[in-house]
């Protein structure tokens, strides 16, 4: 009822257009949405319409349908005088009130995919010659997970002494490339692009539009396999980026063991102990970030930086060695890795009254939550908290994964749970149990809300590692 | 098992109206809500003395924005049934009857934390939270409060008392006889410092005891404690007591007034690091043994006058002779003091919720005592 209900409600068309935008106007996708959401009024709390004029087209071309409708629905109620009739026409037009809005969307952006087709590809063009042309050094960053990361710590790393240009955020696809192309001077010294993967091809697409020098690959984890079916091509798809750049030129975290049989000997590694020779040791670790050592050789170069967790350890033991290779001093190295900081959502540690919280709601893989869970271990607190909702996009792997997630939280231990109540909710309560979870285990069915008061939840001393956030098209 | 329907009670005819209306909203509805343990029903008392029952008064927009005035005017006020219990009936068309199963009172000040609102409830015999009607009674008035202390041997400081008829020309002679500068002149009934003044000669001495007579209808007149820390005890329990971390007051004022407590951005903390308010000191800076005596004074000082639920005790401490001196007692305190309440690991959602169950089991306690007395005394007539 309350899925007709809240298609009845003024901003029912603006949450549709909206709905479009997050599922970046991919069909399949924005109608599964639109079939699994029981509340249109309730969808848009994460984020609101980007009021584009396409969006706005769109917007006024749903009002202007359902005003049609409403006034047909007057007119033929005026106009039959017949019962069965009446209720007949009255059935099909609010059937086509429920159903009609969603398939002018469909249609309208199924007729003007051709001509978008036509200027994105004159655009990609464009942006292909200018990647080609470019004098600088093209790094491309793939990988299920750690990407964005490391983007944006080679961005602060070799920024310090050389003109670099990166992606912005977390925009990854072929369309926003292309407007980064377009940004480009000319004077970069390093352009930076991380590539992102959401179905078998992608890497290969981004990689002929970028031409990268440098290839990195941060991590293998089973991520958007609704669309990759299986680990194995997800892996397939992030190693196609070895046809583009020289053996030597290509790096991969080889942290995960899922990558390994991928990893070709004259393929450069990193992880968390070494990297490219270095040798990591005397790690430490508190809330104010990490200290370690890497040595190679005679050559011992001593590293701080803001970021906590052992897994950026190798990220950034692998800036360390891109910037040596790119002409940086040893002191300049360290200068430049003491810069380094927790980005928004990302392992960022808050403190909050006499709590800390780590913010890593921006993680959506398994292979985080792990790092996440570890963290949590290494780090002093009288109370400790785990918060998640799941992961999306398992595909068929999603029970099995979420049994997995429940039995490495039980591993970890917290005193308390929260899981953000969901569809992989029975999973992770099935993996905690399996794994003799013995701890406090607590449903929230809003998530939001909880996030936005969690001042009233916690206690001094308390730790609460926060892992992914579903956004409005998952939740 | 159906959730309890809490009632909140706040705002009403106080000086402290509108910091009441902040402790309703951010330290007692949200967490109940938080919890998802209760059914929560705001009610707004107006200064006039209207009550109002609606979801909208939960929300701190109405006031802030200004919206309340209009709410109030167009909207009919609420009645109250004692029917076996506690009902708020919404008046309209068709009247709402609201049941109440037990009340939080969130009021500071007169007509609620007085005990006002105490013996609306033990009327309706419905639980609540907080102290008794008695202990309220006793707790809001500064004087009486410092005569039950003192007969039970803890110190306070010298002072003198006077009512709204007492000629100025005395009052000031016997003061001046009795005690010495500086002193604290203060309204007995009111908290949140409102009209506290510090008064060093005559001239001011005067025009702070005309300020609190404006407020109240008593004078409280005491002798400032020299070398002064001030120490406050939040207490929770109904028999066996829980003891937050001692507090003490970090501000830079001479006295810790109106202004420094709630419009300086003192509750929004980051002041001082290392504190949720950012005004004070957890636990107070004092050593451990004086610590021990503070906890120990707030406790038979809350069990001398018969607290129950909780209440925050304040304490004067001559640092140089460790004299501990009680000073008041508030059986409401703003914000029910939860940020010191998280430092000893209970939160703000465990604090109001802890606070239900004592309310909840002080009314089984209270429902054992029977009322009833067969006789025949009726007959004879």
């Amino acid at each position: 009822m309350k899925w007709i209900l809240s298609q009845l409600s003024l901003s029912y068309p603006s949450n549709l257009v909206y709905m479009l935008q997050i599922t970046e106007y991919d069909l399949p996708h924005f109608l599964k949405w639109w079939l699994r959401v029981k509340n249109f009024s309730a969808v848009s709390s994460r984020g609101s319409l980007v009021k584009t004029s396409k969006a706005k087209l769109l917007v006024v071309v749903l009002h202007a349908l359902r005003l049609f409708l409403i006034i047909s629905l007057i007119i033929i109620f005026t106009s039959l005088n017949d019962n069965v009739s009446l209720l007949l026409a009255g059935l099909a037009v609010s059937l086509l009130y429920v159903v009609a809005p969603v398939s002018l969307l469909c249609l309208i952006i199924t007729l003007a995919r051709p001509v978008t087709d036509i200027k994105t590809k004159k655009a990609v063009e464009k942006a292909s010659k200018t990647f080609a042309n470019h004098p600088g050094l093209k790094i491309a960053v793939a990988g299920s997970y750690g990407k964005t990361s490391v983007k944006e710590l080679l961005l602060t790393v070799l920024g310090t002494n050389l003109t670099v240009a990166a992606s912005p955020a977390n925009r990854n696809v072929v369309s926003s490339h292309v407007v980064f192309a377009s940004r480009l001077i000319g004077n970069e010294d390093v352009v930076i692009v991380e590539y992102g993967e959401a179905k078998p091809g992608d890497i290969d697409k981004l990689a002929r539009l970028s031409k990268p020098d440098i290839g990195i690959i941060t991590g293998l984890a089973p991520a958007h396999l609704d669309n990759y079916g299986t680990l194995a091509n997800v892996a397939d798809d992030l190693m196609s980026l070895a046809n583009f750049v020289e053996p030597e030129n290509l790096y991969i975290n080889s942290a995960p063991p899922a990558i390994r049989k991928y990893i070709k000997p004259n393929f450069q590694t990193y992880n968390n102990v070494s990297g490219c020779g270095w040798s990591v040791s005397h790690l430490k670790i508190d809330y104010s970030g990490m200290k370690f050592k890497i040595k190679k050789d005679d050559t011992i170069l001593d590293l701080s930086t803001g970021l906590i967790g052992e897994h950026l350890i190798g990220p950034l033991v692998l800036c360390a060695v891109i910037a040596l290779k790119l002409g940086l001093s040893n002191q300049a190295v360290e200068a430049a890795i003491a810069l380094t900081r927790p980005y928004e959502h990302r392992m960022q540690p808050k403190s909050l009254g006499g709590a800390w919280i780590i913010d890593d709601t921006y993680n959506g893989t398994i292979e985080g939550m792990t790092a996440g869970l570890k963290l949590m271990g290494q780090l002093p607190a009288k109370r400790k908290w785990y918060v998640t909702p799941g992961l999306v996009e398992q595909g068929a792997q999603t029970e099995a994964i979420h049994n997995q997630l429940g039995e490495l939280i039980a591993q970890a231990a917290p005193d308390r749970v929260v899981l953000m109540k969901n569809t992989v909710t029975p999973f992770i309560q099935a993996g905690l149990e399996r794994g003799g979870y013995g701890g406090i285990v607590s449903l929230e069915g809003n998530p939001l809300n909880f996030y936005l008061n969690l001042d009233q939840f916690i206690v001094d001393g308390d730790l609460i590692m926060m892992q992914n956030d579903w956004s409005d098209n998952y939740a | 098992m159906s959730k309890l329907t809490i009632g909140v009670f706040f705002g009403s005819r106080s000086a402290e109206h509108d910091v009441s209306i902040i402790t309703a909203i951010s330290s007692v509805i949200k967490p109940l809500k938080l919890s998802g343990r209760y059914n929560i029903l705001p009610i707004y008392i107006t200064k006039q003395g209207d009550w109002f029952c609606d979801e909208r008064l939960g929300d701190v927009g109405i006031y802030s924005s200004g919206n309340i005035e209009a709410f109030v005017t167009k909207t009919k006020p609420a009645a109250v049934l004692i029917n076996n219990g506690l009902t708020i009936v919404k008046l309209g068309v068709k009247n709402k009857y609201l049941k109440i199963d037990a009340a939080f009172p969130a009021t500071h000040g007169t007509y609620g934390e007085d005990g006002s609102l105490m013996g609306l409830f033990e009327m309706a015999n419905i639980p609540y939270v907080g102290c008794n009607l008695a202990s309220s009674v006793l707790a809001m008035d500064k004087v009486l409060s410092k005569q039950i202390a003192q007969s039970c041997g803890i110190k306070t400081p010298a002072y003198c008392a006077f009512d709204a008829q007492t000629e100025l020309p005395k009052i000031i002679n016997e003061v001046e006889h009795k005690l010495t500068y500086p002193l604290f002149v203060k309204p007995p009934h009111l908290g949140s410092s409102i009209a506290i003044s510090r008064v060093t000669n005559t001239t001011e001495l005067k025009h702070a005891i005309e300020l609190a007579l404006h407020y109240d209808n008593k004078v409280l007149i005491e002798q400032a404690v020299t070398n002064l820390i001030e120490v406050t005890v939040p207490i929770m329990g109904n028999h066996e007591l829980k003891f937050a971390n001692t507090e003490e007051p970090a501000s830079s004022s001479e006295f810790f007034d109106f202004k420094t407590k709630y419009m300086q951005g003192g509750k929004k903390g980051g002041k001082t690091p290392g504190n949720a308010q950012g005004y004070s000191h957890i636990p107070a800076r004092i050593d451990p043994e004086l610590e021990r005596g503070c906890l120990e004074v707030a406790g038979r000082v809350y069990k001398a006058l018969g607290c129950s639920g909780m209440a925050r005790i304040d304490l004067l401490i001559d640092k140089l002779t460790k004299e501990i001196y009680f000073n008041e007692v508030n059986p409401l305190p703003g914000s029910l003091y939860a940020h010191n309440w998280r430092t000893v690991g209970v939160s703000g959602v465990d604090l109001v919720c802890q606070l239900v169950d004592l309310a909840v089991e002080n009314h089984k306690n209270q429902a054992q005592l029977s009322t009833a007395f067969s006789s025949n005394f009726l007959k004879q007539f």
